[in-house]
């Protein structure tokens, strides 16, 4: 294979891979990327017929397609250009005949991957780069070999007086008069080293460039919302809707700890907080819900950080995070995120269509280890006055627009939730989740411990056709004895646990509702059930109370260091409000229940687990990498220099004078030590690999392998000859020189090498063996005299 | 390449995600590492001209170009060689090719062709240098080794085949012919014909075995002495003038070797230098040398001391039509000239034809 046709090759090659790369994300038309993924082999192969199509054609058929696609640039500028591109990378490949033409496709196949980078998070994207990079690697090595062919046969035809002028065409005719031998080598050994170089750079500059984020042109470039979607986790959910979603298996999202210390057993998220219930399906009622341009949906930060990858499989729209309201990080969904604060849940314009990834700030509710919220003091004056004041220009607010009202008075009064309430009672349950933080701050509680009126209203509703005398009669047997609500809400929970049967199998009702069915007759049911009625049962004693959806896993992957959530963990349970407290997570099922063992095969869970680990890896080191991130390196790097330091200030070398890195130490320059240490450690190393090299080329000198040495060979020789005294006057002719040195009797034979010596060098005769021998022995006994 | 990766680093900026961040990464990256590899391709290069043995002008010779990588783990890739030579002026690439891979520890030997219009006139050519470029391995920027390589290389006049009708035209066919005409005795041996030679003396028994015409020479056939004197004077030096004296120099050459291959020594004379008459291959190698070096002057000179002139026949070539006589001393040698009056350009028509 010639140069020309290597270097066509791994064009082709490079515009198929990065086509494959687009494709990966799944974003672009499937009929445009079967055409564009079938055209590269296609053009290669069909390479010596398409050169014979006038070139004028090619560019008329460029013309065209970006006539053809201008109507589409009005309706969304990526996807045309995308398109565009595709198209001209095709054209390009087809009539591929001179060198500029793969410089289109190196520009296409490279805005491709940049397509591709915005497009998707998939570690695919990591491994598709890779070979990428080395495509391109080949493919501009190829090409640097076939400029340099073209400007000296350029320049020569140049010469030529007589040589007709260059046309078009003439790279491919230049280039098949090239030789054979010109065929550029091996490229692979380049290739790879080039690779491996760049990657590491790369990998050096990804962690040192400054991390900034405006988002402010490629928005708009996005693909435009699409109409309202129902989904699993709805904001109008049926009875019995989450029992269905129990049934399948597939992941609906990971979650990997990033803050605590030991994992916990389980995983609980929180994705749609319900609040009116009309019998027989659960609705969130849109109190206040807004645009957040940068996805941010919380007030204040809070210390437990989880890493969440949302999977296709899940089609909820809503952000899932841990128990209450909670912070977005490294969000990378280009729109904005709707909040509704009062429910304390975000969610997405629409589903999305790939996989989502976000970290979440929360705090996590530990209901092993719940506090009644009596402990907890009252908010102070000031506070109690600033929600008085915000009671109070409720009403005035309300007159223009009563949701933007409502926002403002929520708002504020999470402005003073967000104030410290510091309980009564050192609570070490509460404080024990978090590491980095005081008690104060861990203690500080993210819900507003005032309801907002219409809110309290609608989460103690109950449906008319519920029978409220009934419910309120059990209620209040079950609640014999509580002193206060939060311990009625204990006791309608540990109730439910104890006396009724979960099951996915549930009995017909009838003409029954559901909740009463399942309250008074079959006493079986699934978690969505168990919710409802707690949350009836709490209502009945005019305790405001809601119905969450969301996940509880028990996955745990050992090697990735993360939850695998799948839709079959889908869990309902019942959030409680306290007044002077805010909400507090109950969960009715019973915890046997929610233990769910995985039923798959040995090795495909471990091969599922090995891929997971490899995903979150890629999400955590190249996704999710921040700014955070970058400090934290920065620190280690200052702390691995000081720590040196600090080994160095450790040890003891007791000299004449004292210690001398007690000096150092005393001065404060660990720094500086650390330096010492590091360029002792290079010398050393120079030292080694010189003495290696002596040794190897000692070994190698017994015999000397190859004719080109031989040259080498004679002026080492000639250089230990001159270390002993013996040098040759300008007068004498080697052969002179050779004559009166041989009469030395250990020198005999430098007479006979430099005899062959003449053969080889003037002659163009091939010594002997004898004589690769005699040169190697005698060097050898120089340089053993010498030393 | 650095606008593109101003275009990335600000996509990056704009969007936030960290995979263009990466893009941007690999960008910068690949730019630096060809900041670091461009160098060292050159490290460790020893390069050599090997010139040809003769270079006639206009005929295509190859110039060889070695390079040696004498590092020990890296090959060398994408070398363009380039030869700078002169012959006043300021020098120039004379010629270019490319060393595509130089093994580590080994060497790579490329030629290019003597077809640089500095080859297509006689005379000496100086060599300066021999630079070598590599824009290895992504072509962003180029970097350049200078290897000084100083060599003189002298390219002599072309010969052309002399035709026999221009043998007949101008009248020597029968001429030289008669000088031959009484030789005869031992033979002496057998050569290859030479076209213009009568037919008589082919062998035809040793033609028919050789497969090519074979001529008889005898032992006591007297070798005629000829000499061509070129004169190299002139009134005034013209454009047109500098051309008719090339022509002329291209006819001596030829027809010297078309008469030492008859059996004739044929000696040179200028208005500045004079060789002997001598036949052989060799003494046409002389003869072709001291032809290459003749440059045409206004200062006239006195003519080389000529000791055997006398038993010479002398050929004055004149190559323009001021020129049409006999210097003074030659005239005084009252040498046996036939002045051929036929321009240089006409003849040189006629000898190509």
């Amino acid at each position: 294979m010639n140069l020309w046709d290597r270097f066509q090759l791994s064009i082709s090659l490079l515009a198929l891979w990065s086509t494959l790369t687009l494709a990966t994300t799944g974003e672009i038309r499937l009929s445009l990327m079967a055409s564009a993924l079938a055209l590269p082999p296609l053009a290669y192969l069909l390479r010596r017929p398409l050169r014979r199509v006038p070139w004028w054609i090619w560019d008329l058929a460029v013309l065209l397609v970006f006539v053809r696609l201008m109507p589409v640039v009005r309706q969304n500028l990526l996807n045309a250009t995308v398109y565009f591109f595709i198209s001209l990378q095709c054209i390009r490949l087809l009539s591929f005949r001179r060198l500029s033409d793969a410089y289109s496709i190196y520009v296409v196949s490279f805005f491709q991957v940049f397509a591709a980078a915005l497009l998707t998070t998939s570690p695919a994207f990591g491994l598709a780069f890779l070979g990428y990079l080395l495509l391109l690697v080949r493919s501009l090595l190829l090409h640097s070999s076939l400029v340099t062919v073209l400007r000296a046969l350029k320049r020569t035809r140049a010469a030529r007086e007589t040589s007709p002028p260059l046309r078009r065409t003439s790279d491919l005719e230049l280039i098949q008069a090239v030789t054979e031998e010109q065929t550029g080598g091996s490229l692979l050994r380049p290739t790879l080293v080039l690779g491996a170089i760049i990657l590491a750079l790369s990998v050096v500059f990804f962690v040192l460039v400054p991390r900034l984020s405006t988002r402010r042109v490629l928005q708009t470039l996005g693909p435009p919302p699409p109409s309202e979607m129902s989904s699993a986790f709805d904001e109008n959910i049926e009875l019995g809707k989450v029992g269905t979603i129990q049934l399948d298996t597939s992941v609906a999202l990971y979650v990997k700890p990033l803050d605590e210390v030991q994992h916990p057993s389980a995983v609980r998220l929180r994705g749609v907080a319900l609040d009116t219930f009309d019998g027989k399906r659960w609705q969130r009622t849109s109190w206040a819900s807004y645009r957040e341009p940068f996805g941010m949906f919380c007030l204040r930060p809070y210390p437990l950080r989880k890493s969440m990858i949302i999977q296709p499989a899940n089609t909820s729209k809503f952000l899932f995070g841990e128990t209450f309201p909670f912070n977005l990080l490294s969000f990378d969904f280009q729109q904005a995120v709707l909040v509704d604060h009062s429910a304390g849940v975000a969610w997405l314009p629409y589903p999305p269509t790939k996989e989502l990834h976000y970290t979440v700030v929360s705090r996590i509710e530990d209901l092993e280890s719940r506090d009644d919220p009596e402990h907890y003091s009252r908010p102070s004056s000031r506070q109690r006055r600033t929600v008085a004041q915000a009671q109070s220009s409720r009403t005035d607010q309300a007159t223009s627009d009563p949701v933007a009202a409502a926002f403002r008075i929520i708002s504020r009064e999470f402005e003073l939730v967000a104030e410290k309430l510091t309980p009564s009672n050192d609570s070490q349950q509460t404080r024990r989740h978090f590491r980095h933080y005081p008690a104060d701050v861990a203690a500080t509680r993210v819900t507003p411990d005032y309801l907002f009126p219409p809110y309290r209203e609608a989460c103690l509703r109950i449906p008319e056709e519920l029978n409220k005398n009934a419910l309120l009669q059990l209620a209040r047997e079950i609640t014999r004895g509580a002193k206060n609500p939060y311990e009625q809400a204990l006791a309608i929970e540990s109730y439910l646990r104890r006396n009724y049967q979960y099951s996915l199998e549930l009995a017909d009702p009838g003409t029954k509702n559901p909740v009463e069915h399942f309250l008074f007759e079959s006493r079986r049911g699934h978690c969505e059930y168990y919710a409802t009625a707690m949350a009836m049962l709490l209502r009945a004693l005019e305790i405001p109370c809601r119905v969450v959806n969301g996940y509880y896993s028990t996955e745990w992957n050992n090697l990735a260091g993360m939850f695998t959530v799948r839709q079959r963990d889908a869990h309902s349970w019942v959030e409680v409000f306290f007044d002077g407290y805010g909400w507090m997570t109950f969960d009715p099922t019973p915890p046997g229940a929610l233990q769910r063992p995985v039923n798959m095969n040995p090795i495909l869970l471990a091969f599922t687990r090995y891929y997971d680990a490899l995903k979150m890896r890629w999400y955590r080191a190249v996704i999710d990498f921040s700014i955070q991130d970058q400090r934290l390196v920065a620190h280690g790097v200052f702390a691995a220099v000081f720590a040196i330091g600090d080994t160095l200030g450790s040890l003891r070398f007791e000299s004449g004078a004292g210690s001398i890195t007690e000096e150092l130490a005393t001065a404060g320059n660990a720094l500086v030590a650390g330096v010492a240490i590091l360029f002792l450690l290079i010398v050393l190393v120079v030292i080694l690999r010189r003495r290696l090299h002596r040794r190897s080329r000692g070994r190698r000198g017994l015999h000397v392998r190859r004719s080109h040495e031989i040259p080498r060979f004679y002026a080492e020789i000639l250089s230990a000859l001159r270390r002993r005294g013996y040098i040759r006057e300008p007068s004498e002719t080697p052969l002179e020189f050779a004559t009166r040195v041989a009469k030395t009797e250990p020198l005999r034979p430098f007479h006979d090498i430099t005899v062959w010596y003449y053969g080889f060098k003037y002659g163009g005769v091939n010594l002997p063996k004898e004589a690769h021998e005699a040169m190697a022995q005698l060097r050898e006994n120089l340089r053993k005299r010498n030393k | 390449m650095l606008l593109l990766i101003l275009v990335v680093g600000y996509g990056a900026i704009n969007s936030g995600t960290n995979l263009v961040y990466y893009l941007f990464s690999f960008l910068a990256s690949a730019f630096l590492a060809h900041g670091i590899v461009s160098p060292r391709n050159l490290d460790h290069l020893q390069v050599r001209r090997r010139l040809p043995r003769r270079v006639v002008a206009g005929s295509c010779e190859q110039i060889f170009i070695e390079i040696e990588n004498r590092r020990r783990w890296w090959g060398a890739h994408s070398l363009l060689a380039e030869d700078y030579a002169s012959r006043q002026g300021s020098p120039q690439v004379v010629g270019s090719c490319p060393v595509l891979h130089v093994p580590a520890r080994g060497n790579k030997v490329s030629a290019y062709p003597t077809l640089h219009p500095l080859f297509k006139r006689r005379g000496v050519v100086t060599f300066h240098e021999v630079v070598v470029r590599s824009r290895f391995p992504f072509g962003f920027i180029e970097r350049s080794l200078h290897v000084p390589a100083p060599a003189d290389v002298l390219v002599l006049p072309p010969i052309f085949q002399i035709s026999e009708p221009l043998f007949t035209l101008l009248g020597l066919d029968g001429d030289l012919a008669a000088v031959r005409r009484g030789g005869s005795g031992d033979l002496y041996g057998l050569r290859e014909y030479v076209q213009g030679e009568p037919a008589k003396r082919i062998h035809w028994r040793t033609t028919a075995r050789a497969q090519k015409l074979m001529v008889t020479e005898f032992e006591h056939e007297e070798r005629q002495r000829v000499i061509l004197y070129l004169p190299t004077t002139a009134r005034h030096v013209s454009d047109e003038l500098l051309n008719d004296f090339e022509h002329a120099v291209i006819v001596a050459a030829s027809f010297s070797a078309y008469l030492i291959k008859t059996g004739y020594d044929v000696g040179l004379l200028t208005d500045s230098s004079f060789v002997e008459p001598a036949g052989g291959e060799q003494h046409v190698e002389r003869l072709l040398r001291a032809l290459a070096l003749v440059e045409i002057g206004t200062e006239s000179s006195r003519l080389p001391t000529m000791p055997h002139i006398r038993d010479c026949r002398v050929f004055v070539l004149t190559y323009s039509n001021d020129e049409g006589h006999l210097p003074s001393d030659l005239v005084a040698a009252k040498v046996d000239a036939r002045d051929w009056q036929i321009r240089g350009t006409d003849l040189i028509r006629s000898v190509s034809s």
